[in-house]
């Protein structure tokens, strides 16, 4: 094919490629694994409340706790609630419990098991919260995310994107803060977080409006606007 | 046998504007397909000993960015089947061009095209990269050339 052709039917794109930005993002993802085993131990040696001075930790999946009997079971029951093409075939021989999170102060129990399709189920907090990503390609970059409870409501969450650094809530009043999230290697390959409401962001005036994700170099990667409904007591479970 | 990181970086350097051109084709637009091009450079460099060398180097790297090109297309809400090919209906336009009539074509037809008259891959690597026969290539070449033959210029025939 000539080409004049091979320009007729495809464009060309302008000399973009760099060579020095593959290194970058394979040396990023190189640090996270480096970081595993230092992570794991300093959440033990020094506790929850300050491994978050390390960044986020990184749990590896096959070094972490297996999950009671009581989650696998839990994690077994997910098919029943499926159709059968929706169903996420849990592996819940491989449940694991993930340290890390805490929420209002409180160890905030998180388990995970990963499916036969590659995504992964996961069951935290009480009351429990129990979800499934079945297809992670398509969220990338979105929060996914329930709002719970009408008392003490919290916003917990999951990243799929290892591009992520930093997840950041923003409120109506302006304000935002970052919030600790813990990533968890393969097979699960995600982050999880949970954000608590405190009192002074109940009101409509200062709730939750959105989180939002960066990347190492503070640029925008994801992030999803809350669906918080007018008064943070009219919070129910979705 | 792996790949090496030298490897690697001479394919890129080498082929990288095929690649992202190619792609746009199927994730729409140039910059998403640079995006496309560095995460699957990126995956290749970091599984690079995962590479076995029972096909070409960039036959192996084509798949990891198909995947990702892919994915990308569904975050975009798209609908991009890699479909078999069927023949056109009698009643749909005649093309004015080339290049309408490629993009006209079914999805994985078109990358098909793409990958043996742009990229200049061999039929066994399209095979590799798709995931289909070498016969099943063959033939989806076959009818897209039936397709483009009446709308190519004389000297442009021979060359397809």
């Amino acid at each position: 094919m000539s080409e004049s052709l091979r320009h007729e039917i495809l464009s060309p794109g302008p000399d973009d490629g760099d060579w020095g930005d593959i290194l970058k993002r394979a040396s990023r993802a190189h640090r996270r694994r480096v970081c595993v085993i230092t992570a794991v131990t300093a959440l033990i040696a020094i506790g929850v409340a300050s491994a978050y001075t390390l960044g986020h930790p990184v749990i590896d999946f096959g070094s972490a706790e297996k999950a009671p009997q009581h989650v696998v079971l839990d994690f077994g029951a997910l098919d029943m609630y499926y159709t059968e093409l929706m169903r996420p075939e849990t592996l819940t021989d491989q449940a694991r419990k993930i340290p890390g999170l805490t929420l209002n102060g409180e160890p905030y129990a998180l388990y995970v098991a990963p499916t036969k399709r590659g995504g992964f189920c996961f069951t935290a907090g009480a009351p429990m919260l129990v979800g499934c990503l079945t297809e992670r390609a398509d969220r990338k970059g979105h929060v996914d995310f329930e709002t719970v409870g009408s008392e003490r409501p919290w916003i917990p969450g999951t990243v799929v994107d290892d591009r992520v650094d930093e997840v950041v809530v923003s409120y109506a009043d302006g304000t935002s803060e970052k919030i600790p999230f813990v990533w968890v290697t393969e097979p699960i390959d995600a982050g999880f977080f949970v954000v608590g409401v405190s009192d002074e962001h109940k009101a409509h005036s200062a709730r939750p409006t959105a989180i939002t994700f960066y990347d190492a170099e503070g640029k925008v990667v994801g992030g999803d606007r809350l669906d918080t409904p007018r008064d943070a007591s009219d919070l129910r479970p979705k | 046998m792996t790949a090496s990181v030298d490897d690697l970086e001479q394919l890129y350097r080498d082929r990288y504007s095929t690649f992202r051109d190619i792609l746009s084709g199927v994730v729409g637009s140039h910059d998403l397909a640079r995006e496309v091009v560095q995460e699957a450079f990126t995956r290749a460099l970091r599984e690079r000993k995962k590479f076995r060398g029972d096909g070409s180097l960039e036959a192996w790297v084509w798949k990891i960015a198909l995947n990702f090109a892919l994915r990308r297309r569904r975050q975009l809400r798209r609908e991009w089947h890699l479909d078999e090919y069927e023949a056109p209906a009698r009643e749909q336009p005649r093309m004015d061009n080339v290049r309408d009539a490629v993009r006209a074509l079914p999805p994985r037809c078109r990358l098909i095209v793409f990958l043996r008259y742009y990229a200049d891959h061999s039929y066994t690597e399209i095979a590799q990269i798709v995931g289909i026969s070498e016969g099943t290539v063959a033939s989806t070449l076959s009818r897209a050339r039936e397709e483009l033959m009446d709308l190519l210029p004389e000297e442009e025939e021979a060359r397809i």
